[in-house]
C-alpha cells in the first residue's frame, strides 16, 4: 500500500513538471528503481504517463503561439553575382563579349504530417528553361521573377523507399556532380510526374538501390492531340565501402538508363533556348526531324584519400564520367535533304564526358578543384535541356573545362569557371547549328560570387 | 461430425505465440538461451533471437519487424525521437543484466593490466607499440567491431571519448570473431562482452594511469567500481508490451530468466532492481 502510495505522489508530483524536466524525472523513476521502491514495468507506465502529460502541454502551448504555422516552413535561397567573358577565334568574325549578371531564386518548403512536402520556389530570368540568369541591361529596366518549382512531393508514411513528384520541379533523375552535365542543365526544372524508389541492402544498409523515373509534358497543343512528351528512366547502385556509413571510404554510384521523346517532330526548334540538333529545313522555326532515343550510363567514384584534410578541404577525390548514344533512326539515318544538315558530318549520335575533381565546398575555408573534358556530337542529346554554359549552350562541342571554388563563408561561394571548347561538326554557322565553324576555339569565363541562406 | 468440429476448434483454442527478438551481437547467444528455456515451460510460444547488432536491432523495431531489441547499449535521443515520432510514444526500456566490458589478450601476452587513457591511446592509433604500455616491443594489432555493434558505440564513447577508432582497426563480424582472431594473433587485443573470453586473457582495467586496476568481477562490475561496466537492454514498443511479449520480458528478470544470465557468463540484477 505504501509503494501505491508512493507512486501516485510521485506521478501526480512528476505530470505536473514540464518537458524540460522529462531528463530529471527519467533520473528519479531510475533511482526509484535502484532503491527498489518501484520495478521497471511500473517506471515505464509512469513515464509514458509522463510523456503523454508533457506532450499535450507542448500542443497546447504551440496552438497558443500566434507563428506557429512558420514552424512548418522553411525557407532557401541565394544570389550569385557573375561576371562572363566569351571570346572567339578571328576567322568566325564575332566580337569579344563582356556581360553582368545575376541569379536570384528564392524557395520555401512546406511539410505537411511527414508524408507530404511542398515546394515553391521562384527565379530571376527571362523564363529561359535552362538558365534563371538576368543580364544587367536594357537601361536599368525592371527585371521579371519567374515560377521555377511548384511541386508536391508524397511518400507514405514510416516508407522511405518511395516519392512521388508532381508539378513543376528540379530533375528527378540521378546525375554525378561534374561542371557540365551531359543531359540535364542544372538549371532545368521538369514538368509532369517523376517517381523515384530506393531499397538498401546490406546489415548496415551501405548498399541502395535505386530507380528514377520521369514523365514530363513538353508542349501541349489546343489543335489537335500529338501533344509531345518526354520519359526518362534510370537504375542505379550506390556502394558505401569502408569507414562509417556517413563517412565512407569510397563511394561509388553508377548507373544506366534510356530516354526518350513523344511528337517532339511537333515541336519548333525555335523553342529551344539552345542550339545544335539538326532539323527539317534551315531555319529555327522548323520542326525536329523526329524523337530522341537516348540509351546513357554515368557513374561516379568519390574517395575519401585521408582522414585529414588538405590545406584546409577534405582530402576527397571524385572521378565522374558519362556516356551517351541516341539510338533514334530519326537522326542515325539523315540525308541532307529535307533535312538542313548541308556538311558531310551527318550522323552525330555520341557523347562522353570525364572529370576528375579534389576536394569539396560545404563549409568556411573548403576549396574544390575540378577538371573535364567533354565530347557532345550534335544530335547526342536533345539540345533544348542541355547545358547552357556549354559553349553557346547546346551540343555539337568538345573541349576542355576547369573550375575553381573556394568558400570564404558558409554562406559564401567563390567560383571560377573556364570552358575551352570548339565545334565538332562541319554543320554551317547558320540556322539552328552550334555556333563557330569547325575546329575554332571558344573561350569562356564565369567568375560568380554567391550567397547563400 | 462432432469429432471433425472438435479437431477444427483445437487448433484455434490452443494459444499460439510467436516472439521475435533482433539486435545486439554480445546478446545473441543470451536471448538464445533465454528462449530455448522459456520455451520449455511455456509450450506454444515460440521465441525467435537474431542478432546483427544492437543498432540494426534498434532499426528494425523502428521498422515494426521484431517485437523485442536486444541492446548493448542505451538507445539514442536521436533514435528515440525517430521512434518517438513514427509510434507517438518512447519505446520502453528494460534493464536485462550486467555486462563488465572486458579487455582481451593473446593468451601468451605478458601485460596483466592496462589504465583507460592507454586504451583510448592504443585504440585511436597514438599508441601504435605493446613496450609503451608495458608489453614487449612489438606492434600492436587492434581487433574491434562493426559500427552498427552496440559494443562498438559503447567502447567508443567510454573509452575513446567519442573519438574514431584507428584506421587499422579490424572490424570483426561478433564478439565472438573477436576473441578468435586475438586468440590467435600473438600481438592482438580486442574487447567484447564478459561471457566470451575463453581462449584469451582479460587484462586489469584502471579509470586512470597508476589507478588500482580491477577485474571484471561480479563484484566489481555491480558496485561500478570496475571502469567499463554497462547494462544489457530489452527494448520494446509499448503498443507490444503486453500479454506473450511482456510475459517473456518479465520472465527475462524473474529468478529463472537471471540464472540463465548467471550461465551465460553475465551479472544478474541485484533483485532489487528487477
Amino acid at each position: 500500500m505504501n509503494r501505491l502510495k508512493t507512486i501516485a505522489v510521485l506521478s501526480a508530483a512528476l505530470l505536473t513538471s514540464s518537458a524540460a524536466f522529462a531528463q530529471s524525472s527519467d533520473a528519479i523513476l531510475d533511482l526509484l528503481i535502484k532503491k527498489g521502491v518501484i520495478n521497471q514495468r511500473e517506471a515505464n507506465d509512469v513515464r509514458e504517463q509522463l510523456d503523454q502529460q508533457t506532450q499535450q502541454a507542448v500542443e497546447m502551448y504551440s496552438k497558443a503561439k500566434v507563428s506557429s504555422w512558420l514552424d512548418a516552413l522553411v525557407f532557401t535561397g541565394d544570389l550569385r553575382l557573375r561576371s562572363e567573358f566569351f571570346s572567339f577565334e578571328d576567322d568566325l568574325n564575332k566580337a569579344d563579349r563582356l556581360r553582368w549578371r545575376y541569379r536570384m531564386r528564392f524557395g520555401v518548403e512546406a511539410r505537411y504530417a511527414e508524408w507530404a512536402t511542398v515546394n515553391l520556389r521562384l527565379a530571376s530570368g527571362d523564363g529561359d528553361p535552362v538558365s534563371v540568369n538576368q543580364t544587367l541591361t536594357d537601361t536599368f529596366k525592371k527585371k521579371p521573377i519567374n515560377i521555377d518549382v511548384a511541386s508536391v512531393t508524397l511518400s507514405p508514411p514510416g516508407q522511405d523507399y518511395i516519392k512521388v513528384i508532381g508539378g513543376k520541379f528540379d530533375i528527378p533523375i540521378w546525375q554525378p556532380i561534374i561542371a557540365s552535365p551531359m543531359v540535364y542543365d542544372y538549371d532545368v526544372t521538369t514538368e509532369g510526374v517523376a517517381e523515384q524508389f530506393q531499397w538498401k541492402l546490406g546489415s548496415e544498409q551501405r548498399y541502395r538501390l535505386f530507380v528514377n523515373a520521369g514523365q514530363y509534358s513538353i508542349k501541349e497543343f489546343s489543335s489537335d492531340s500529338d501533344d509531345a512528351y518526354m520519359f526518362d528512366q534510370l537504375a542505379g547502385i550506390e556502394a558505401k565501402l569502408g569507414g562509417d556509413l556517413k563517412t565512407p571510404r569510397v563511394k561509388v554510384t553508377a548507373a544506366g538508363g534510356y530516354y526518350f521523346t513523344q511528337n517532339l517532330r511537333n515541336v519548333k526548334a525555335g523553342d529551344s533556348p539552345n542550339l545544335g540538333n539538326a532539323l527539317v529545313g534551315s531555319s529555327a522555326s522548323t520542326n525536329y526531324p523526329g524523337d530522341f532515343q537516348v540509351a546513357y550510363a554515368r557513374a561516379e567514384i568519390a574517395w575519401n584519400i585521408a582522414d585529414k584534410p588538405f590545406l584546409g578541404t577534405p582530402a576527397l577525390l571524385r572521378v565522374a564520367g558519362e556516356f551517351d548514344a541516341n539510338l533514334a533512326n530519326a537522326y542515325n539515318g539523315l540525308s541532307r535533304s529535307p533535312s538542313s544538315v548541308t556538311s558531310n558530318d551527318l550522323n552525330q549520335t555520341t557523347g562522353y564526358t570525364a572529370q576528375i575533381a579534389f576536394g569539396d565546398f560545404k563549409k568556411k575555408g573548403q576549396w574544390a578543384l575540378a577538371y573535364q573534358y567533354k565530347y557532345q556530337q550534335a544530335d547526342s542529346t536533345w539540345d533544348a535541356i542541355a547545358d547552357s554554359d556549354w559553349g553557346n549552350g547546346g551540343t555539337d562541342r568538345k573541349g576542355h573545362i576547369a573550375k575553381a571554388i573556394y568558400l570564404p563563408q558558409d554562406w559564401w561561394q567563390l567560383t571560377f569557371t573556364a570552358f575551352i571548347t570548339e565545334k565538332i561538326s562541319d554543320r554551317p554557322n547558320t540556322g539552328h547549328n552550334t555556333v563557330g565553324l569547325q575546329g575554332e576555339d571558344e573561350l569562356r569565363v564565369q567568375m560568380d560570387t554567391t550567397f547563400k541562406f | 461430425m462432432k469429432y471433425l468440429l472438435a479437431l477444427l476448434l483445437v487448433p484455434a483454442l490452443v494459444r499460439a505465440d510467436n516472439i521475435t527478438v533482433k539486435g545486439s551481437d554480445t546478446m545473441v547467444i543470451l536471448g538464445q538461451k533465454w528462449a530455448e528455456v522459456y520455451m520449455k515451460t511455456h509450450a506454444g510460444t515460440t521465441v525467435q533471437v537474431t542478432g546483427g547488432g544492437s543498432g540494426t536491432g534498434i532499426a528494425a523495431l523502428l521498422n515494426g519487424t521484431t517485437d523485442i531489441c536486444n541492446s548493448s547499449r542505451p538507445m539514442k535521443p536521436a533514435e528515440q525521437a525517430d521512434f518517438v515520432k513514427k509510434f507517438g510514444k518512447r519505446p520502453r526500456e528494460y534493464k536485462t543484466c550486467m555486462d563488465g566490458l572486458a579487455v582481451y589478450v593473446n593468451a601468451g601476452n605478458p601485460l596483466k593490466q592496462i589504465s583507460l587513457p592507454q586504451l583510448e591511446g592504443i585504440f585511436t592509433g597514438k599508441i601504435t607499440n605493446w613496450k609503451d604500455v608495458g608489453g614487449p616491443d612489438a606492434p600492436i594489432s587492434l581487433y574491434g567491431r562493426e559500427n552498427s555493434s552496440g559494443t562498438y558505440e559503447f567502447f567508443k564513447e567510454h573509452v575513446l571519448n567519442k573519438k574514431d577508432f584507428a584506421a587499422g582497426t579490424k572490424t570483426m563480424p561478433g564478439t565472438a570473431a573477436v576473441i578468435q582472431g586475438v586468440a590467435k594473433d600473438k600481438l592482438g587485443i580486442g574487447y567484447g562482452g564478459i561471457a566470451y573470453g575463453e581462449g584469451v586473457k582479460h587484462l586489469l582495467v584502471s579509470k586512470t594511469d597508476g589507478a588500482t586496476a580491477l577485474e571484471p568481477s561480479e563484484e566489481n562490475v555491480l558496485s561500478g567500481k570496475y571502469p567499463i561496466a554497462r547494462y544489457l537492454f530489452n527494448y520494446v514498443d509499448p503498443a507490444k508490451d503486453k500479454g506473450a511479449v511482456a510475459d517473456y520480458i518479465t520472465w527475462c528478470t524473474s529468478d529463472e530468466g537471471q540464472a540463465v544470465v548467471k550461465d551465460i557468463g553475465y551479472y544478474p540484477l541485484p533483485k532489487n532492481m528487477r
